[in-house]
């Protein structure tokens, strides 16, 4: 179990994370979802014990993290920008993480190297910002660590490559059971990977729950204009999309089975809950929309 | 694999270039210079005794610059990292001073088998090596700490608060340069009684080693070299 007890970070006067009280159960993979300067990475930082909480602990199993060699050797953070020195080859950065890390695994860093089409002799300065990014997966996923964090990995990544690396992850969480936090933009792209979703927004948790529930909790609405705006009235609308005469509509809450029986009858059809519908709306005061 | 041999495997490649540079450029010069006629100071030390403060210096700068972000994305804790730290400095403080002495017997005898030493060269003689070792060893400790101590200023803190630390971040690599040397000539000097101008050096690098501690015990890992 991963607790975070009334962690607050604060960077001068901003405050990056805000007394958030978070319990992340092991072996699934959370997604953490968060707009930009919402405090994701200060999060992710406290988890990793890349940076002591101004307040507050977090805690593994019950023992504080920070500085905590058992906890430490667990945990892998690959941050967006590779903590790697630009002179460094590739090579070198697997055969440091081969020698400090007990649970490494060499042969699939090399297979994963292999799959991604990287050349492990090339520097880091010589490596496009796709290239880098892979580099991190492959640090992030050979390390084979019980906590394994990767923020905003894919950033420079083709889709080949992104889904390469949807898929690598899956198969290798599956094999290797573990706990995966995804912090990621591309919500859409990642979902339905995500087991647990937790949504950060100004440094404070929105919300935190199963991706099923959260796509339980409304749904999409798709058919001509005149009539799904005439279904929508009444419901909460969380997102709204047009081309031509047809339009789609999310809403919030759930439908009862009598009013999806009479949407059908008049041409709707119905699907669950974007995830992405669902931050936009929580996270955006401009774009709240309702009936 | 622990901090300090990691440290090593890493250096490794650094050493020996180094260390094949090094011994180029003293082959080559004094081969230079004795063409010339009987050599009269020793290039040896004037080289690799600089060498023996300044490359220390350049080592404590890159163990944090370089190393500290490395060592904890792969799962070491800052105090891991400080303790190997602390003893790979400790290594580049002993071994550093005892090449300098080791190349400066190496010179004096080539030289003197060659029959090139003039009268003024520092001839090496074995009763004093272990006088040269310790006269060079505090210069080489307080350089390591400054360079330990001034980077770990600016990792820590802003910029502008790294260049107000410099000053006192000098001060052990100051001290042992200042009160202990070994100049081109081979004369020992010690600018105060030796115990209590070791003394002083010693204080400083300890006070040093405190100091970096403090600095890097609980700081956050960067995303940047400093």
């Amino acid at each position: 179990m991963i607790e975070m007890r009334g962690v607050t970070i604060r960077y001068g006067d901003t405050v990056a994370v805000d007394d958030v009280h978070l319990t992340l159960p092991t072996g699934k993979i959370y997604g953490l979802l968060g707009r930009n300067g919402s405090g994701k990475t200060s999060l992710l930082s406290a988890l990793a014990s890349y940076r002591r909480p101004n307040r507050g602990t977090v805690l593994v199993d019950g023992v504080e993290a920070f500085e905590n060699p058992r906890v430490m050797r667990s945990t892998v953070f690959v941050r967006d920008t590779l903590d790697l020195n630009d002179s460094d080859r590739v090579r070198t950065a697997l055969d440091v993480a081969g020698w400090l890390r007990p649970t490494w695994d060499a042969e699939y860093a090399l297979k994963l190297l292999d799959i991604f089409e990287l050349d492990s002799r090339k520097r880091v300065s010589a490596l496009s910002r796709g290239q880098r990014s892979v580099v991190g997966v492959v640090l992030g996923l050979a390390a084979r660590a019980p906590l394994t964090i990767l923020d905003e990995s894919y950033l420079g990544m083709d889709a080949v490559a992104r889904t390469l690396f949807y898929r690598e992850l899956l198969a290798d969480y599956l094999s290797h059971p573990r706990t995966v936090i995804l912090s990621t933009h591309l919500i859409e792209e990642v979902a339905d990977l995500f087991e647990r979703v937790v949504i950060i927004d100004r440094g404070r948790i929105l919300l935190h729950d199963e991706t099923d529930a959260l796509r339980g909790r409304g749904v999409t609405v798709t058919g001509p204009a005149e009539r799904v705006t005439a279904f929508a009235a009444g419901h909460t609308v969380l997102g709204e999309q047009s081309l031509g005469g047809v339009r789609a509509l999310t809403l919030d809450g759930r439908l009862e089975p009598g009013e999806i029986a009479r949407g059908e009858q008049a041409g709707l059809t119905f699907g669950p809950l974007g995830l992405q519908d669902l931050f936009v709306h929580l996270t955006s005061q401009r774009l709240e929309a309702s009936r | 694999m622990s901090v300090v041999t990691s440290l090593l495997r890493l250096w490794r490649p650094m050493i020996l270039w180094f260390a094949a540079i090094l011994v180029a450029v003293e082959v080559v010069a004094v081969a230079a210079i004795s063409a010339a006629g009987p050599v009269r100071f020793s290039f040896w030390l004037v080289v690799a005794g600089a060498a023996a403060l300044y490359w220390p210096l350049v080592a404590g700068i890159l163990l944090v610059s370089m190393f500290f972000r490395i060592f904890m994305a792969n799962g070491m804790t800052r105090h891991e990292f400080l303790r190997g730290m602390a003893l790979f400095a400790l290594g580049v403080t002993v071994v550093f001073p005892a090449v300098v002495v080791v190349g400066h017997a190496v010179e004096s005898v080539v030289l003197g088998l060659a029959g090139h030493r003039a009268e003024s060269y520092p001839v090496f003689r074995f009763g004093e090596a272990a006088a040269e070792y310790f006269h060079l060893l505090p210069a080489t400790a307080g350089f390591v700490t400054s360079g330990i101590l001034i980077t770990a200023g600016f990792y820590r803190f802003r910029p502008w608060i790294g260049v107000l630390l410099i000053a006192p971040g000098s001060l052990p690599g100051l001290a042992g340069n200042g009160l202990i040397e070994v100049d081109d000539s081979g004369q020992l000097t010690a600018r105060l009684p030796y115990a209590v101008a070791l003394t002083v050096v010693a204080v400083a690098v300890v006070l040093g080693c405190v100091a970096t501690h403090r600095l890097l015990r609980d700081v956050a890992v960067k995303r940047s070299a400093t």
